[in-house]
C-alpha cells in the first residue's frame, strides 16, 4: 500500500510516517502541493492523505482540482479544522474521510484500512471485523474460519454493516441496499433480517454483534472483552 | 431606553418654537396698539365717548308723535346714576330741544346749535378737579339732526381699559390667530411628512438583530438628504461591525490551526514512547484538545452569526449527532436512541446548533449510568430535547448552569460547564431559549432547546 502525506509540519509528518510504516504503509511526504502534484503524476498511489492549510494554497482548493481530473484514489483529509461545516464541504469536495488533529496513531490507521475496504479501492475483497469474515465475490460467510450459511439478504446486510463497522449505519441506507424496487417492504422486514443476522451470528459464536441506535440505524462492532 | 425617558419629538418642538414667536408677535402687536393709543391720549377719550354716544343713540326711536324718544335700558342708566359726578349725556333733536339728559349740569360748555353742529365735536375742558372731556356726534341715521352729547370728567367704570381691550381683539386677536393656527397646521403636517423616511428608517434599525451581521437600512429613493446621510454612516459602521465579525472567525481558524498541529504532534510523539505515563500524558492532551474545541467554538459561534441563517431541520440535527455519537456512548456502556416527533425546519446556524447539542449529549453521557440511554428528541416544533436518566440537577444550580465555567456539582465541572456556556451562546444568537427540568426527584435530567419562526413541519418534503 502507498500512501501519500501532504502536510507542512515537518515532526507531525515524520510522527505520522513512521505509524504508518510500522502499519504496512508505504509512505511519501511532501511538504508542499506543488510538490505533491508532480507525485501523484508519476506514482499511483493508493491513498492520499491531505492536509487543508498547505504554505502554497488550501487542500480544499487542490483536491478540487484534482477531483475534476477524475482520479479514483481515495483521499483522507487530515486538518486542524474541526467545524462540522468545513467536515461536510470536505465531504462534498471529494475527500473520504475527514480527521480532525490531534488523533492517535491507531485512529489514523482504522481510518486508512476502512477507506481502503470501500468499494473502488484495490483491496481484496473479504471485509473482516473481530472472527467475522465475509468474502464479497463468493458471498462466503465464516465465523472463526467456519463457514455458516446465510440468505441472501443477510449477506447483503453483513456485507454493508461489515464495510461501515464501528459506524452507524442509517435505516434509509439499509433499506436501499436490501430491497430492490419492487420488492414489499413491511415496516419490520428490516427488524426482522437483523434479528435473524444476531441469531446466527450468535449461534456461530462470533465475537461481533449488531446494535440497534433506536430512530437512526444499526451499528457493528466487536463485542468489548469482558 | 428611549421608552424609559420620554423625549419630545421635532414636530413637538417646531410646534412649541411657532406658538412662542406667534405669541410674541400678538404681544408686540398689543404693545403698538397700546402705544398708538397712549401717545395720543385724545383718541382713546374719543373712542370712549363715541362707544359711549353709539349705545345711547341705539336706543333712540320715534316716538308716537314724530319726535325722536329715548329708552334707555336700567343697566344703561345705573352708570349715570351710580357716577353722577363721572358721565353725562344729553339728547338733543333737530330742533335744538333736549329729549333726555342725565347729570347735565357736567357739560361744562355749551352744546353746539344742532342744525351747524359738525358730525363729530370734541373738546377737553380743563377744569379745577381734572379734565372733562365732551363728546358731540351727529346721528342723522337715527333721526335727522339728532345729537348725542357725552360728558366724562372721570372713568371709574374703567371705560378706557374696555375699549383698550377691544380695540386690542379687533386688532390682534381676530386677524393674527386664525393665521397663527393655520401656520401651525401647515407647519406640523410638513414636519411630519418629511420626517416620515426618518421613522421608517428608524423602525427599521429597531427590528436590525446587532448579533446577525450582513444586515443594512435599506436606502430608497425617498429619504431627503438628511436621512440619507444618517443612514449611510449607520449602513457603514454596521459594515465594520460586520468586518470585525470576519476577522474573528479567521482569527479562530488560524488560532484553531495553531493549536491542535502541536497537540497532534505531542499526541504521536506519546505513542512512540508508550508506557503507563504515557497514556496518562495522552489523556491530558485529549483533554486539553477537547477544550481547545471548546474555547474556539464559543468564539466560532460569535463569528457565525455574521453568515446569514439558513434552513436547519432538527430532525437531521439529532439523528446526525445520535449517529455521531452512538459509537463512542457504546464504548462506555451506554445507549443512545433518536426519537423525531414532528420536529420543524428552522432558520439558523446548522454547525452551531450541532455543536450544542453535541455537547449536551456529552454531558449526559456523562450523567447518565452505565447501560442507560440518553435520548435526542425533536419536535414537537421548533425544539429540541436531551434527556439522561442521571441523577438530575439540584434546583439550586440550575441558576447559573449556563454561565460560562460555572462550576456547580459534578455536571458542571472542566469542559462540560464551557460546554453549557457554547449551549447558552448559540441559543442567544438564535434568540432561542435553554431549559432545565428533573423528571422527577433524584433524576433525569432533560434538557430543552427552543427556537423561534419555525418555517413549518408542513414544508419538510
Amino acid at each position: 500500500m502507498r500512501v501519500l502525506l501532504v502536510e507542512d509540519n515537518e515532526r507531525l509528518s515524520s510522527l505520522m510516517r513512521d505509524g504508518l510504516a510500522r502499519g504496512g504503509f508505504t509512505v511519501d511526504v511532501f511538504g508542499r502541493l506543488e510538490d505533491a502534484e508532480s507525485a501523484v503524476d508519476t506514482v499511483d498511489y493508493d491513498l492520499i492523505l491531505l492536509d487543508l492549510g498547505l504554505p502554497d494554497g488550501d487542500g480544499m482548493d487542490w483536491l478540487k482540482r484534482f477531483r475534476r481530473r477524475s482520479r479514483d484514489v481515495p483521499v483522507l483529509v487530515v486538518t486542524a479544522r474541526g467545524g462540522l461545516t468545513d467536515r461536510v464541504a470536505g465531504l462534498d469536495t471529494g475527500a473520504d474521510d475527514y480527521l480532525v488533529k490531534p488523533f492517535e496513531m491507531d485512529e489514523l490507521l482504522a481510518r486508512c484500512r476502512a477507506i481502503l475496504r470501500r468499494p473502488g479501492a484495490s483491496l481484496s475483497t473479504v471485509l473482516a471485523t473481530g472472527n467475522v469474515t465475509l468474502d464479497t465475490t463468493s458471498r462466503q460467510v465464516a465465523v472463526a474460519g467456519s463457514q455458516i450459511d446465510a440468505p441472501r439478504r443477510e449477506t447483503d446486510l453483513l456485507e454493508v454493516l461489515l464495510r461501515r463497522s464501528g459506524q452507524v449505519v442509517p435505516r434509509a441506507v439499509l433499506e436501499e441496499r436490501l430491497y430492490g424496487f419492487d420488492d414489499e417492504v413491511t415496516p419490520n422486514a428490516l427488524e426482522a433480517h437483523v434479528s435473524r443476522l444476531r441469531r446466527r451470528l450468535s449461534d456461530a459464536a462470533a465475537d461481533v454483534s449488531v446494535h440497534t441506535v433506536r430512530g437512526v440505524g444499526y451499528l457493528l462492532r466487536s463485542t468489548p472483552l469482558p | 431606553m428611549m421608552r424609559r425617558s420620554p423625549r419630545p419629538s421635532i414636530t413637538r418642538l417646531i410646534t412649541r418654537r411657532l406658538i412662542l414667536v406667534a405669541g410674541l408677535l400678538m404681544v408686540a402687536q398689543v404693545i403698538l396698539v397700546a402705544m398708538h393709543y397712549g401717545w395720543d391720549g385724545k383718541r382713546l377719550g374719543v373712542r370712549v365717548a363715541a362707544n359711549e354716544a353709539e349705545r345711547i343713540a341705539d336706543h333712540v326711536s320715534t316716538g308716537p308723535d314724530g319726535r325722536p324718544v329715548l329708552a334707555l335700558p336700567e343697566e344703561h342708566v345705573e352708570r349715570y346714576l351710580h357716577h353722577r359726578g363721572a358721565y353725562a349725556f344729553r339728547v338733543i333733536d333737530a330742533g335744538g330741544a333736549e329729549i333726555a339728559a342725565m347729570n347735565s349740569g357736567l357739560f361744562p360748555v355749551p352744546l353746539p346749535d344742532p342744525a351747524a353742529a359738525p358730525d363729530l365735536f370734541w373738546r377737553v375742558v380743563p377744569g379745577p378737579e381734572g379734565e372733562t372731556r365732551v363728546l358731540v356726534q351727529r346721528f342723522d341715521r337715527v333721526a335727522p339732526g339728532l345729537l348725542v352729547a357725552i360728558a366724562i370728567a372721570a372713568d371709574p367704570d374703567r371705560l378706557a381699559w374696555a375699549a383698550l381691550l377691544h380695540e386690542v381683539i379687533d386688532h390682534v386677536a381676530i386677524p393674527m390667530v386664525p393665521l397663527a393656527l393655520l401656520l401651525l397646521a401647515v407647519n406640523v403636517y410638513a414636519v411630519r411628512s418629511s420626517l416620515h423616511p426618518l421613522a421608517r428608517s428608524a423602525r427599521e434599525a429597531a427590528t436590525l438583530d446587532a448579533r446577525r451581521g450582513g444586515l443594512r437600512l435599506s436606502i430608497g429613493g425617498d429619504l431627503p438628504r438628511e436621512v440619507h446621510a444618517l443612514v449611510s454612516a449607520v449602513n457603514a459602521a454596521l459594515g465594520r461591525a460586520d468586518e470585525v465579525l470576519r476577522f474573528q472567525r479567521d482569527f479562530t481558524a488560524n488560532v484553531a490551526h495553531e493549536l491542535r498541529t502541536p497537540l497532534a504532534v505531542l499526541l504521536l510523539q506519546l505513542d512512540e514512547i508508550g508506557g503507563p505515563a504515557a497514556e496518562a500524558a495522552k489523556r491530558d492532551i485529549q483533554a486539553m484538545a477537547r477544550l481547545v474545541d471548546q474555547l474556539l467554538r464559543v468564539a466560532q459561534i460569535e463569528g457565525m452569526s455574521a453568515d446569514p441563517p439558513d434552513e436547519v431541520d432538527l430532525a437531521e440535527v439529532g439523528r446526525a449527532i445520535i449517529q455521531q455519537l452512538a459509537p463512542l456512548a457504546l464504548d462506555q456502556g451506554r445507549e443512545v436512541e433518536f426519537r423525531d416527533e414532528g420536529a420543524a425546519i428552522i432558520l439558523g446556524h446548522r454547525d452551531a446548533i450541532a455543536g450544542a447539542v453535541r455537547n449536551l449529549v456529552d454531558n449526559a453521557l456523562r450523567a447518565t449510568p452505565m447501560g442507560s440511554v440518553v435520548t435526542v428528541s425533536a419536535g414537537p416544533g421548533p425544539v429540541i430535547e436531551v434527556s439522561d436518566q442521571g441523577p438530575g440537577i439540584d434546583p439550586a444550580m440550575r441558576e447559573d448552569l449556563f454561565s460560562r465555567f460555572a462550576q456547580g456539582d459534578t455536571r458542571t465541572k472542566g469542559s462540560a460547564g464551557l460546554g453549557l456556556a457554547i449551549v447558552a451562546k448559540t441559543m442567544e444568537i438564535h434568540d432561542g431559549s435553554v431549559t432545565v427540568t428533573t423528571d422527577h426527584p433524584g433524576g433525569g435530567t432533560r434538557f430543552r432547546l427552543t427556537f423561534p419562526d419555525p418555517i413549518g413541519p408542513e414544508m419538510r418534503s
